[in-house]
């Protein structure tokens, strides 16, 4: 340090806080003394470290704020009310998502074929009675609920007609003979088609797919309520919802 | 209907509100978001003349627009997140510093100058850590891509690691009345507030002490002492 100057001045110098006399007196000495040139170079340089000292603290505590947040996407920010209410909604949503998953994990893990055909069969009943002797007969023994006696009786049959077949097709139903039932319904759909009528064709349909669906033949039962559901004028579209159409094919996917 | 137009009214006051108030500074606060973008230009000017406060958005914006493509370009070559963020700090403080000394020519984008600088920073990092064949592989790829020459502060840049360390080795209390006023640009008198002095003058001191206690730190060794001052100041 040159003894002519205050080794403060040099620093109050460089900060420019020196009156203008002051300033040339240091000047002066800057051009002749060496050591006070480089002295002041080396407070210069104290002074630069400092500075890029602070850039590299104030990056640093940027770069924490930015790294501790989730996200990086600083250029859009929600406001703090817009973001309670969207995670309120998310948290909602994920809630009706984890509701809906479940509800369907358990419809798949409870839905079988004797569950679905028992919500759904009821035993069918007679209305109206028809004019020939054998089918009043049939037509009797069937409300009386004799199922066996309609059964022996049907058998004697050699030409059973629509009705005939669909009664049958009910007793054996009644009687839990599902295999039986399904010849009979199928019979009376054959000779609908045969004869161009559509006598009993909508119950025939409805029964018979609910007699696969119990004897575990599901493949066949799809396509008839699949038709039953797609008709809008079918008798018992109303039974075959979206919901029962849903479970069925869960049924598909377990077997 | 009416409530519609009503919250429209409402939102455009808020808006024009909000332009007047915050000045020239590019903010836009809708009551669905709050965007803070700056243009090059807008991002050159705040680093240079602006208070810390306002370099800290500016640091924040670069970190949100440029931080996932640099990282990406940092993983892709044989680095990890890590590397990465200790690469993206390093790209920041040494292109703002550039700014500060207005060393900055602007010939390319910012975007290009920060993906100069990191790939070169990585460069660096791959030669010290002796990867000499991943190393090759950057640089033969991206040859065309070297639109700025950042040489220089590559060059030196663990000269500028080292003056960071030699910085930490004064004492808080000097570190913090000088930052305040060689960085922060803070008066004594706002100093005085944050510190235990009782004078202005005694803090005056105090700062020229430190100041020339740095001094002596950073020129223990010539070589080094001459290194410092090209790295800080740029020079070939």
């Amino acid at each position: 340090m040159n003894n002519n100057l205050n080794s403060d001045m040099l620093v109050d110098y460089l900060d420019n806080n020196l009156s203008q006399v002051q300033r040339l007196i240091v000047e002066d000495l800057l051009r002749d003394d060496v050591a006070t040139q480089a002295e002041l170079k080396g407070l210069m340089i104290a002074k630069e470290a400092i500075q890029f000292y602070g850039i590299k603290k104030q990056v640093n505590s940027i770069h924490k704020e930015m790294m501790d947040s989730n996200t990086n996407k600083f250029v859009t920010k929600e406001s703090p009310l817009l973001g309670k209410v969207i995670k309120f909604g998310l948290r909602i949503a994920a809630s009706i998502v984890f509701l809906l998953l479940s509800f369907g994990v358990y419809q798949f893990a409870t839905v079988s074929a004797d569950k679905l055909f028992s919500e759904n069969y009821k035993s069918y009943s007679l209305s109206v009675t028809r004019g020939v002797s054998d089918q009043i007969d049939l037509e009797k023994l069937f409300q009386e609920k004799k199922y066996a006696s309609l059964i022996n009786k049907f058998m004697l049959l050699k030409d059973a007609a629509q009705l005939e077949n669909f009664l049958a097709g009910q007793a054996f139903m009644e009687t839990q003979n599902y295999s039986q039932a399904i010849i009979c319904f199928n019979s009376v759909l054959m000779l609908n088609n045969n004869n161009k009528t559509s006598i009993l064709q909508d119950d025939a349909m409805y029964y018979l797919a609910l007699c696969y669906l119990k004897n575990k033949q599901n493949k066949l039962a799809y396509p008839i309520f699949e038709t039953i559901h797609n008709s809008s004028t079918h008798l018992y579209n109303d039974k075959v919802t979206k919901a029962f159409m849903r479970q069925l094919k869960m049924l598909g996917w377990k077997s | 209907m009416i409530l519609s137009v009503l919250i429209g009214k409402l939102h455009k006051k808020a808006l024009s509100w909000l332009q007047i108030n915050l000045g020239s500074l590019p903010i836009y606060v809708s009551l669905m978001e709050i965007v803070r973008k700056y243009t090059d230009f807008e991002l050159i000017e705040v680093i240079k003349a602006s208070s810390s406060a306002d370099v800290d958005n500016a640091i924040r914006f670069m970190y949100s627009s440029y931080y996932e493509t640099l990282k990406i370009y940092t993983c892709q070559h044989g680095g990890n997140e890590e590397d990465a963020q200790d690469i993206f700090q390093e790209v920041l403080v040494s292109f703002i510093d550039l700014i500060k000394k207005e060393k900055f020519r602007g010939e390319a984008s910012i975007k290009t100058f920060l993906y100069s600088i990191n790939r070169n920073i990585w460069f660096n990092e791959l030669k010290k850590r002796g990867r000499a064949e991943k190393r090759d592989t950057i640089f033969e790829n991206h040859k065309d891509v070297m639109v700025v020459d950042v040489s220089q502060i590559m060059e030196q840049n663990e000269t500028r690691r080292e003056i960071l360390n030699i910085v930490d080795e004064l004492g808080d209390t000097c570190k913090k009345i000088l930052l305040a006023y060689y960085y922060d640009n803070l008066s004594m008198k706002e100093i005085l507030v944050n510190v235990n002095y009782e004078t202005e003058q005694a803090l005056r001191n105090k700062k020229s002490k430190c100041l020339k206690q740095l001094e002596q730190l950073l020129s223990v060794n010539p070589i080094m002492a001459k290194k410092l001052k090209i790295a800080l100041q740029y020079e070939q």
